[in-house]
């Protein structure tokens, strides 16, 4: 966009509130991203904030202002990475999705799917889950992702396959126990 | 079982719910963050990226950096009588072996080399803070004549950093290594930085081994060292013979990354050589970088080597 175009080269001229004004335009789609990747509010504000301020400090690094949306997604995607890579050393707390509303016939997920996805999620890798969500929810291809992480695509292509291997495998385990009548050991 | 088809619509829409939008708070947050930044000038991120100034030399870098920095300064020790503006520089050499980063600060006068400043150093002591993820570290040199500072971070004599006799000292740290330096963007599209292929864990110990185990370069066995009394690891690394780093990606040569808390610096020049003295100061990993060729003077190297050790460190 012309006026996102004028607002990037303003802020690597030093233009502080022309910086704030991108935050402002682009701040929601990035925190999606990052919340979907850390799965907790609060890191994912710690986490933005200092991509955010990581991307102020490199932005005249930038050639092109029109990049600008896929280098704060790479920024963000890399920081909320290393969060992430930071948060598993610690004691994982595991912390239930809020449900907005009662799953319906059309929904595609139940409560008890959205819980097994979340403990899947949480045993990837911080990159999985990235490419997982630059895949699933920001869309991008597999080219896409390996600019965004800095890899090779066949190292995405790996990663992703095992990502969904696990998933697969979180819900699968529980349809095998289901269908057993009762709980592994 | 679940197949490819359901799974992939299971995890699109899981990941459809969730919030999607930033409080405000974290505007808020971002803006007193950025007032307390200071930008980094294109040529510093793109440290490593000479190729778009094909002749850099020292000159040429501090006209860069004079046009937004302190001009016309140099730094002098005190009671120079030179013209111009003069910093009090602490007196000649400063203590090394048993300086510690935990222990109080020196006391002595020392004149400190900012972010923004380039330009000759007169004979003396100075002080900077170098590395961007540990910016209480303030490491303190004797420096002789004919060096020069590229901002906080760098060193380099008269000769410049390129070759075939340049010597160049630098402050860095690394989170990645690249397997093959001159092939760092497979994707040749991205945008610098980037992380290295090979991350690294923490300890001097494996950013040695991240290095040693690569090969496409050689590396020297690494030795024992330390520097204002921190132990740590030297070895040298040296570019492939014959290899131009103009026929790299992007032209460049790149061998670590410390994506994304700093950046990294790319070869000067076919023939480089990189001896990295790799440190644990009180727990933080630091490295400082000796750069040389192979036509640099056993004197120059001698300097370079004797400006690294007179260096402590302090907080």
């Amino acid at each position: 966009m012309a006026r996102d175009r004028d607002l990037v080269e303003a802020a690597q001229r030093g233009d502080q509130a022309a910086f704030v004004d991108l935050v402002h335009s682009t701040g929601d789609r990035l925190f999606a991203l990052g919340y979907r990747i850390l799965r907790d509010v609060d890191r994912t504000e710690d986490a933005l904030q200092d991509a955010l301020v990581i991307a102020w400090r490199d932005l005249r690094g930038l050639r092109d202002p029109d990049r600008f949306d896929a280098w704060i997604n790479r920024v963000v995607t890399n920081v909320c990475i290393s969060h992430a890579t930071r948060e598993r050393r610690r004691t994982v707390n595991l912390r239930v999705l809020p449900v907005d509303g009662p799953a319906g016939p059309d929904d595609l997920l139940v409560v008890g799917e959205r819980d097994l996805l979340e403990r899947g999620f949480r045993r990837l890798t911080p990159d999985e889950r990235a490419i997982l969500v630059l895949h699933h929810y920001a869309g991008y291809s597999l080219v896409e992702i390996a600019d965004a992480l800095g890899v090779p695509a066949g190292t995405v292509r790996s990663r992703l396959h095992h990502a969904h291997r696990a998933m697969r495998a979180a819900l699968d385990a529980e349809a095998r126990t289901s269908t057993a009548g009762g709980r592994t050991a | 079982m679940t197949d490819d088809r359901d799974l992939s619509l299971i995890l699109d829409s899981w990941l459809s719910d969730g919030p999607i939008e930033m409080p405000d708070r974290v505007i808020g947050a971002v803006a007193v963050g950025i007032s307390r930044q200071r930008q980094r000038p294109a040529w510093r991120l793109d440290r490593r990226r000479d190729a778009m100034n094909t002749n850099v030399k020292i000159g040429a870098a501090l006209i860069a950096v004079l046009a937004i920095a302190v001009v016309g300064y140099s730094l002098r020790p005190a009671g120079s009588t030179a013209g111009g503006p003069t910093l009090s520089a602490g007196p000649s050499p400063a203590p090394t072996g048993t300086a510690s980063a935990s222990g109080p600060p020196s006391t002595s006068p020392t004149a400190v080399i900012g972010g923004n400043f380039a330009g000759a150093l007169a004979a003396g002591t100075y002080s900077t803070r170098p590395f961007n993820t540990a910016p209480e570290l303030i490491v303190s040199m004797t420096v002789p004549d004919g060096w020069n500072a590229i901002g906080n971070w760098a060193l380099t004599n008269s000769k410049g950093t390129r070759p075939p006799n340049g010597t160049a000292i630098g402050f860095f740290t690394a989170s990645s290594v690249f397997s093959d330096p001159c092939r760092w963007d497979p994707t040749h599209g991205a945008v610098w930085p980037i992380p290295g292929d090979v991350r690294v864990g923490p300890t001097v110990d494996d950013l040695v081994a991240a290095f040693t185990a690569q090969s496409t370069y050689e590396t020297t066995t690494p030795i024992d060292v330390a520097v204002g009394g921190h132990a740590g690891r030297q070895f040298e690394l040296r570019m492939p013979d014959g290899l131009d780093p103009a026929s790299c990606d992007e032209t460049n040569y790149i061998a670590w990354s410390a994506y994304p808390d700093d950046s990294g610096l790319h070869a000067q020049g076919p023939g480089q050589r990189w001896q990295f003295r790799i440190l644990d100061v009180d727990g933080k990993r630091v490295f400082v970088v000796l750069g040389t060729f192979a036509g640099t003077p056993a004197s120059d190297v001698a300097e370079g080597d004797a400006i690294i050790d007179s260096m402590t460190f302090s907080r």
